[in-house]
């Protein structure tokens, strides 16, 4: 009993936690605390997240930030045409010992806990479904052996909207995979001076504390799926996944139950960062841009009439 | 959670007391109508007060019973905004028993201390409750005090008549009396006239009772007037005197003897 009341107490503590947290990757990164809550609730999630903007936001600064307050080992992929699976997962290697050769598995760098796919969309499909497994099932098999991956572990994984020659767009499996699509906005003109300010000095990189363990993660990715939700609720968010495959005007193919899950937990994790113990309305809504925008493909009257998904599902929000 | 189910307990029994105060206001109402629309009947005291009575409390039980069958936790929420989802998922999720649900309950438990009860009643409804009875109490009030009453109007029923003051017997068959003798009225005047009560009298008049027989009259008494043996009767009202007054008077009686002596 005693325990438990200490436990509620730390959840109390929980919304001023995340609040530093945020605080701290602010440092380094201006005027993103939208996108800093949504990588954080992809983590909260143990899952993953697509990063998506024009180059030179600050994605990669972002992510390595998130790691470092985080206590997590962080990697990064830079994906390229001529990127294999092996440069990912990893190979065997032979290494001599004391005169006697033998293969040994070099570990890639997908064994870490927080691994940045720089523009996913330039490597090619075979070495993009090499991070599948890795993102699904949290494991890799390399030949005949199977190797789990150490927890925590999500894939962040970016890319650009433009330049879009000699890329190949994420099949719509793999997009699935990924529990949000967060897109990175230019900062506004004061945020910008700030960035100026910061990243022009003699120490250009501010320092970050680590502020939450890695076991301390594991037990929020815990925390967040014991997040309570109503019924009601619950029916509200499997509503809007469902009118995805409904509404045939606008859109072609509509969001998974693998959408209704995310959006789900999405919720639940919106509402552990802001301190709450319960699932509100508004977190459905919120989330359901980054978990649907992925998942949904407009047809053609849609794209005719210059209609972003976000615009549609903001369309499906109203009904 | 067993916890949460005696919160929500509680929820509800203050939701009871809120729908039995709301109930009753309206009870209130409904009596006060009917008691000024029957006051309109010529109807008993007795039943003036019992119709509007059985009438409101079939209203009670009747309202009573429907609003607690509508009670819905829908209702506390929409009183409580503030509280809303967290009750919705409290209610939903009672039978997790995770750490999550404890740190609800206590939020919960804190909140449910400032939400007031009272945000359940309607205020503005109360005071509309509270206006209109008002009036209808000094509507009641003004009819009676001005006695302006509608007692002409009958039961529509025969059968009803015996809610009527005097029932059958004040309306005997082809005798509309106008005059009706109620006991519990006070009465002025001889006690064996209202003993009778409704029933006829005959009474005769002798004009010759009232003539004067001379013959019969006897000659006055002398009497001789001594100090201090004045006759009692005899007496003047100071406010009365007129010397004009009495002057008139006599020549009347010098006049009325003349006529006499010359009959």
């Amino acid at each position: 009993m005693v325990k438990n009341i200490e436990n509620v107490r730390n959840i109390e503590k929980l919304k001023e936690t995340f609040s530093n947290v945020v605080k701290e990757i602010s440092k380094v990164v201006v005027g993103q605390d939208e996108v800093i809550e949504q990588v954080l609730i992809a983590i909260l999630c143990d899952s993953n997240a697509l990063l998506e903007s024009y180059p030179g936001l600050g994605k990669t600064t972002m992510v390595k930030t998130i790691a470092n307050v985080l206590d997590l080992h962080f990697s990064r992929i830079q994906s390229t045409p001529d990127l294999m699976p092996s440069d990912i997962i990893g190979t065997y290697v032979i290494e001599e010992e004391k005169g006697k050769k033998e293969f040994r598995f070099q570990k890639g760098p997908v064994f870490a806990n927080v691994v940045l796919a720089d523009e996913i969309n330039r490597a090619t499909p075979k070495t993009q479904s090499a991070l599948l497994e890795a993102m699904q099932e949290k494991q890799v098999t390399v030949g005949n052996q199977t190797l789990a991956l150490e927890a925590p572990f999500f894939v962040l994984a970016t890319q650009n909207p433009i330049d879009m020659e000699g890329t190949y767009p994420l099949p719509e499996a793999q997009v699935d995979r990924f529990l949000l699509k967060i897109l990175v906005t230019y900062p506004k003109f004061d945020d910008e001076m700030e960035i100026i300010n910061r990243f022009t000095k003699e120490e250009a990189v501010p320092k970050v504390r680590t502020l939450l363990s890695r076991d301390s993660l594991i037990l929020l990715q815990q925390l967040t799926r014991q997040v309570p939700i109503a019924d009601d609720i619950k029916k509200r968010a499997l509503e809007i996944v469902t009118k995805t495959r409904t509404t045939k005007d606008l859109i072609e193919y509509g969001a998974s139950p693998r959408a209704s899950i995310g959006l789900i937990l999405a919720a639940k994790a919106k509402a552990l960062l802001n301190g709450r113990k319960y699932v509100s309305a508004k977190d459905i809504e919120d989330m359901a841009y980054p978990v649907l925008r992925h998942r949904i493909i407009l047809n053609f009257k849609a794209e005719r009439e210059g209609k972003t998904a976000d615009d549609v599902i903001r369309e499906l929000l109203k009904e | 959670m067993d916890r949460i189910k005696s919160l929500f307990n509680e929820v509800k029994l203050e939701m009871i007391k809120v729908a039995f105060i709301n109930t009753f206001l309206d009870t209130v109402m409904m009596f006060l109508l009917a008691y000024f629309v029957t006051s309109f009947f010529n109807i008993k005291l007795l039943y003036t007060i019992l119709i509007p009575g059985f009438l409101t409390l079939v209203f009670f039980i009747i309202s009573f019973s429907l609003t607690l069958n509508k009670m819905r936790l829908k209702q506390m929420e929409d009183a409580n905004p503030q509280v809303k989802e967290m009750l919705r998922t409290a209610h939903d999720n009672m039978s997790q028993d995770n750490i999550m649900m404890a740190a609800l309950f206590e939020e919960l438990k804190k909140k449910m201390k400032t939400v007031s009860t009272g945000n359940l009643l309607e205020s503005k409804r109360i005071i509309v409750r509270i206006i209109s009875a008002v009036v209808i109490v000094f509507l009641i009030v003004f009819v009676s005090a001005f006695s302006i009453n509608l007692r002409k109007i009958d039961l529509p029923f025969d059968k009803l008549r015996f809610m009527i003051p005097g029932g059958k017997e004040a309306y005997p068959e082809g005798n509309i009396t106008d005059l009706v003798f109620n006991e519990t009225e006070v009465m002025y005047g001889e006690a064996s006239i209202a003993k009778l009560g409704n029933d006829q009298i005959s009474l005769n008049m002798n004009p010759s009772m009232s003539e004067i027989d001379f013959n019969q009259v006897s000659e006055t008494e002398k009497d001789e007037l001594r100090e201090g043996s004045v006759p009692q009767e005899i007496g003047v009202n100071p406010d009365a005197f007129s010397s004009q007054e009495v002057l008139d008077e006599a020549e009347q009686a010098a006049n009325y003897t003349q006529r006499i002596k010359n009959i």
